[in-house]
């Protein structure tokens, strides 16, 4: 469950804008949905082969030109349906958190 | 102090230290390792090399030198590789777990391959590999090959020299050498696992090259060596023994060699054969010269050090110096005498 979630926030990251790998583990790590940063590197790769984003070479001033991703448009449609189904998901979670605390 | 290692990661030009080095080498081993099986492997471990690349960037400015601590600290924000590689790890487990539930767990003598041992050898691993593979001590096998060798040597056994020369050299040739980590696994049937990696017997050997710097060799010189010392140490104390005789010369040539009447040159030679004093410096040049043969076989025979004062430097230059001496004595006698007789 951990990668799919982290794929969506990937996702949900750059339909805000375009980011190298290195802010979109920052943002990450501030909301605390990663710990390992090495984790990121196989699913970007991953969503890449699934035309879900897609990348372009930058350079950089201190060294070689490094990967600066952005989303596509199958990105975006797979985004909205990632955000119906993890409404779903947490309106579904919620109530049955209701319902157990209920009978404490 | 610590010895380091220039490295290129993820394009960016580092010093670190051999430590670091080691742990970051075996540390994007284990990674590819894990990742294995997952087509996009090389430009995962690419893209985490860069990252890598810019953490430590961060942390060790140029002209700085890059430290274990600092190769530990990156690693803990990378994550553990079997966290990396996430699902996969679970189903490359249950593979493993059918493949070996079948076989028995000791390492079985067909599973073992037959290798050359250059980390621990005599001459080529010959003897040590084979050890390894049938599981009984090396000694046994050199046992063998050495009687061998000296019964044929010595014409105890028809043939046998031979043979055993023939056979170790069949051998040197067929077993090749275990040298990556892998072969040395397959060598001893172990599992070629992550920690195989680590391990400092596996990575850094015994990096010497192959026949001419072997013990084997190493030993024979040694032998050679002590025995030409000896020699130098014989010749040295015969010719010392003799120039204790040297100063009584001159007496008795005086009264039984010089014939009653000498001609021209011979007068001359007559005249420096009876001199004390010139036998008093062959005493010093034969002297010293068979000093610095004692002393050059006694440093020889027993493998000592010079002293930091150098004896045998300073004996080599009296010795010069003496034969000097001697020809310039001799000189200035036959000029000397020359008129005389002319």
């Amino acid at each position: 469950m951990r990668r799919g979630v982290l794929e969506y926030s990937i996702l949900l990251i750059l339909s805000a804008g375009d980011e190298y790998a290195s802010s979109i583990i920052q943002k990450l790590k501030e909301v605390n949905i990663i710990v390992a940063e090495g984790t990121t590197y196989p699913l970007l790769i991953r969503l890449k082969k699934l035309g879900l984003l897609n990348y372009r070479w930058e350079e950089s001033p201190q060294g070689p030109p490094r990967k600066y991703y952005m989303i596509t448009e199958l990105g975006r449609e797979q985004l909205s349906g990632l955000d119906a189904a993890w409404e779903e998901l947490s309106e579904g979670i919620e109530s049955i958190r209701k319902n157990s605390s209920r009978t404490k | 102090m610590k010895k380091t290692e220039k490295i290129s990661l993820g394009g960016l030009a580092f010093i670190v230290e051999y430590d670091a080095y080691a742990e970051l080498e075996s540390y994007l081993a284990e990674i590819h390792e894990c990742f294995r099986n997952d087509a996009s492997a090389d430009e995962i471990l690419e893209d985490i090399e860069v990252r890598i690349a810019e953490l430590l960037r961060e942390k060790c400015k140029e002209g700085m030198v890059a430290n274990l601590e600092m190769i530990n600290e990156i690693k803990k924000r990378i994550g553990d590789p079997k966290e990396l590689a996430g699902q996969e790890e679970s189903e490359t487990d249950v593979v493993t777990e059918e493949e070996t539930a079948g076989e028995p767990k000791r390492k079985s003598l067909k599973d073992r391959r037959l290798y050359r041992n250059t980390d621990d050898r005599m001459l080529a691993g010959v003897c040590s590999g084979l050890s390894i593979y049938f599981n009984l001590d090396k000694v046994l096998f050199r046992l063998a090959f050495l009687i061998a060798f000296c019964l044929g040597f010595f014409e105890a056994e028809d043939g046998l020299f031979g043979l055993s020369v023939l056979t170790y050299i069949v051998l040197w040739i067929a077993m090749p050498a275990a040298r990556t980590v892998e072969q040395k696994c397959e060598m001893r049937n172990r599992p070629i696992d992550l920690k195989e990696f680590k391990t400092k017997e596996n990575r850094f050997g015994r990096e010497i090259n192959e026949t001419v710097s072997s013990p084997a060799f190493r030993t024979a010189g040694r032998i050679f060596l002590t025995i030409i010392g000896l020699i130098m140490i014989i010749l040295g104390l015969g010719g010392f023994l003799s120039t204790i005789v040297f100063p009584s010369i001159p007496e008795l040539i005086e009264n039984y060699l010089i014939p009653d009447s000498l001609i021209g040159e011979e007068i001359i030679i007559g005249k420096i054969a009876c001199d004390p004093t010139f036998w008093w410096m062959i005493f010093g040049v034969i002297g010293l010269g068979s000093l610095g043969m004692m002393y050059g076989g006694i440093m020889l025979c027993f493998d000592f050090r010079s002293p930091s004062w150098r004896p045998g430097l300073v004996i080599f230059i009296l010795w010069i110096v003496s034969i000097l001496v001697l020809a310039s004595w001799i000189l200035h006698e036959v000029a000397e005498q020359l008129p005389m007789i002319v």
